[in-house]
């Protein structure tokens, strides 16, 4: 009998002959820490709750649990640490609703605006990232000198944020003189905006100005903001000009980055621009050691594999992942079983998207600017065929449609034709960089 | 159970006991006193679970016995009563009957068996600490602490002690309190975190008592002990952030003026601020100016413009009425200085010669 359930059953005992008032009262939140030669050691929530147990059901409890197990001798009651105890996600709850700036969070470092957690030592180097790596790697080196700028781009939850922030912490704890920023886009545009208003745009300008090392974060929110671009351009040239560095990250390539002056998409591609894809499965294993380690807890090995089988692309969901099985591991005091993940991730996925075909084909066939009816017909021009591949390819992705029914929706095709045509893409698109932006692009759309 | 006693003597016993008895618990005796007559002696006990208190005082006893009655109602009449006049309680069949010489009540009771013991914890460290520095440090800081329990030690005030002096410090992250208390001679106690909602009861008790009672900082709980009391609190097992690296060093503006000046320039703007108790502070030294203000689209703005010693930069910035009206409240000397470091870090305010209390504000984003 384990733990949790010798105590469980010793309840079950006790809550029969004590009133139920009592028995909330003293018996919420207990548990069976340990059990040593004997000694049972019960986790109580406080110091009156101990006194209490040990003046006035000390026997009673003893009794219960020693028709359950002959061994047990003694109990032991030992005073529960007080929980609540999650400074980082709690911090970003705090800051909500105020508008005061928080005094204590150390987590931000106001002057740069960079968060300590983020560094290369806890950076997973993997060879999806190994590129992403090298080059900050040599950027730390030598700031604004190699590749400037540094452009990374990747998908929600690749590690850009952690890559760039991890960049400006490295230079920041080499040479502490450097002056070093780390903004949003958005914050940009709001602060430029700001600015405008108050008429200090010249104050704007310097401040900027004054940086070493400027890390943008998802530039991709400036599209359809042309004086923000033109500022940034601004600010781009005197940076560059000075050979100071700037990193910036976004979740497209510059190129297809809507509504991006091309001034700027040519400046982007003048230093280096780098891809973070989406984690392969040896990766996301390594990734999950290290948030568990981290923690200080275990996983079995086939757990291990299931999750990083599972929590295919995206990283912050991994994390959320791994939060939740630190939690529950700790509630419950011990390791968890492959059914329980397997139940966890059940709860955190996200279901698939529900979608009408129609509506998919609408998509592709504007994306391409083909007429959406040509999708269904049974022509073999090269500029229909490939939108009609991706669109077999996405149903079957992302919709989960089964093949004979793309098929048939698709103007009466056999499902042999969709398999061919799925597998197509999926091979193209790990080799064609432009197609696979074409399709995650299609993607966002749908 | 049966006792005569003066009703001044016991009614402020009462009347904490009823403070500090639980409401809101699954376990009705919680909400009740215990009153229990021993050795020529009753003893009052009341707790709910977070905070415990223990007294006892001589009466007139008659007959020795427990009982356990709800502390609201009981406190409620004793109140009531005039000074000077005796009170007789008496237990029979399961009511308490109380007797004055102009009125008298019965009162249901609760099964005394139920009512827990207060923990009465051995081990620690046990120190004399003379009481109005103790209540006076946690009085100086506690309105700082966090009223959210998302971070149980932010809901708290840290006490912790370095060479002679004792340090009490509070904060809500937002704004931070620090008093230091300067001990007759220098004490070792581990750092602890009272949790913020036994504060008041525990300064409002310790103010109606003796002098002599000791402390004691034991394992997950803080004890208040004199001949005839025993007060228990519940200590926070958690770690109070280092706030002295937040502490600025380097000023960059400095502002000396008169307390009463910006108390009443406070509560002009207070008049005329908006949602966010915004108010807006101008600073110039080479014109000499500190200007207060403050804007309600819906009221209409205010200006006041106050003496003040200037030095240093140029500074326009906002801050949270609240919090500072909170730190003119505690400070204690005439005049109070104002000291900037540069944007987004915090507002340094002392008293002039006194350098035992700092208060931090961070400034509002506008």
């Amino acid at each position: 009998m384990d733990n949790k359930q010798l105590w469980e059953n010793a309840l079950v005992e006790i809550e029969m002959s004590v009133s139920k008032a009592n028995f909330s009262t003293w018996f919420k939140d207990t548990y069976v820490l340990k059990r040593e030669e004997g000694v049972v050691f019960l986790s109580v929530p406080n110091a009156f709750v101990k006194t209490w147990l040990l003046e006035k059901y000390h026997k009673f409890i003893l009794k219960s649990l020693r028709n359950l197990s002959d061994s047990i001798r003694s109990i032991d009651y030992t005073v529960a640490r007080e929980d609540g105890k999650n400074p980082i996600n709690d911090s970003k709850r705090y800051v909500s609703g105020f508008m005061e700036l928080p005094l204590n969070e150390f987590m931000v470092d106001k002057e740069n605006n960079l968060n300590p957690r983020y560094t290369f030592e806890s950076f997973v180097v993997g060879p999806f990232n190994e590129l992403a790596h090298a080059a900050a790697q040599a950027i730390i080196k030598k700031p604004g000198i190699v590749y400037n700028p540094l452009f990374i781009y990747g998908n929600t939850g690749h590690g850009k944020t952690h890559l760039i922030q991890a960049i400006g912490n490295h230079i920041k704890k080499v040479d502490i003189s450097k002056k070093i920023y780390y903004i949003t886009s958005e914050r940009f545009a709001v602060d430029f905006v700001n600015a405008l208003q108050n008429g200090k745009a010249n104050q704007f300008k310097d401040k900027y100005r004054g940086y070493d090392v400027i890390i943008m974060d998802d530039i991709q929110f400036f599209s359809n903001k042309e004086k923000v671009q033109e500022e940034l351009f601004h600010l781009f040239n005197s940076m560059y000009d000075n050979n100071k560095q700037i990193v910036f990250s976004s979740d497209k390539h510059p190129n297809f980055i809507p509504d991006l002056e091309n001034r700027l998409k040519s400046r982007f591609s003048q230093g280096m621009i780098v891809d973070i894809p989406a984690p392969d499965i040896d990766s996301r294993a390594a990734i999950l050691r290290r948030k568990l380690q981290a923690s200080n807890l275990s996983l079995n090995a086939e757990s291990i594999d299931f999750l990083s089988s599972v929590m295919e692309s995206n990283i912050r969901e991994l994390e959320g992942i791994v939060n939740s099985i630190i939690c529950q591991m700790n509630l419950k005091g011990r390791e968890l079983t492959i059914n329980e993940v397997r139940q966890l991730v059940k709860n955190n996925s996200k279901p698939k998207k529900n979608i009408a075909i129609k509506d998919v084909v609408k998509i592709v066939a504007d994306f391409y600017n083909i007429e959406e009816s040509s999708i269904y017909e049974k022509t073999r021009r090269k500029e229909i065929v490939k939108p009609r591949q991706i669109t077999m390819y996405i149903l079957r992705e992302e919709c989960n449609v089964s093949y004979p029914l793309i098929g048939q929706k698709l103007g009466g095709r056999d499902h042999t034709t969709v398999i061919h045509s799925c597998e197509k893409i999926k091979n193209e698109i790990k080799d064609d960089h432009i197609l696979a932006q074409e399709v995650s692009q299609i993607k966002t759309l749908i | 159970m049966k006792l005569e006693v003066f009703v001044e003597k016991i009614r402020s016993f009462l009347q904490n006991a009823e403070r500090i008895s639980g409401k809101n618990l699954s376990l009705p005796v919680l909400s009740g006193v215990s009153l229990s007559v021993k050795d020529k002696k009753l003893i009052i006990k009341a707790t709910n679970l977070d905070i415990g208190v223990e007294f006892s005082l001589p009466v007139k006893v008659y007959k020795e016995g427990v009982v356990v009655v709800p502390a609201s109602v009981l406190g409620s009449f004793v109140g009531l009563l005039k000074d000077g006049e005796k009170l007789i309680l008496e237990l029979s069949d399961n009511n308490l009957l109380l007797n004055s010489e102009n009125s008298s009540a019965s009162l249901k009771t609760f099964l005394a068996e139920d009512f827990p013991s207060i923990p009465a914890p051995s081990g620690g460290v046990s120190v004399e600490i003379p009481l109005p520095f103790f209540v006076g440090g946690l009085r100086s800081v506690y309105y700082s602490a966090s009223v959210s329990n998302i971070k149980p030690e932010l809901a708290s005030v840290f006490i912790y002690t370095y060479e002679t002096f004792l340090v009490f410090v509070a904060t809500d992250s937002f704004r931070l309190a620090e008093k230091k208390v300067t001990l007759p001679k220098s004490l070792n106690i581990p750092p602890t975190l009272i949790p913020l909602k036994n504060i008041s009861e525990i300064i409002r008790i310790l103010e109606t008592f003796p002098k002599e009672t000791s402390i004691r900082f034991a394992e997950h709980q803080i004890v208040f002990e004199a001949p005839n009391m025993r007060v228990v609190s519940r200590v926070i097992d958690g770690a109070f952030p280092d706030y002295k690296q937040i502490i600025p060093k380097d000023i960059s503006t400095k502002a000396t003026v008169l307390k009463q000046d910006i108390a009443q320039a406070l509560k002009a703007a207070n008049v005329f601020s908006d949602n966010f108790h915004q108010l807006y502070f101008s600073i110039n030294p080479k014109e000499g100016k500190f200007i207060v203000k403050s804007k309600n689209n819906e009221v209409g703005e205010n200006t006041t413009s106050i003496k003040a010693a200037l030095e240093g930069d140029l500074v326009d910035i906002s801050f949270n009425y609240k919090y500072l009206v909170d730190f003119v409240g505690v400070v204690n000397s005439d005049s109070v200085i104002f000291s900037w470091s540069g944007s987004g870090k915090p507002l340094v305010l002392r008293g002039v010669g006194d350098s035992s209390f700092t208060y931090l504000v961070m400034p509002m984003n506008r």
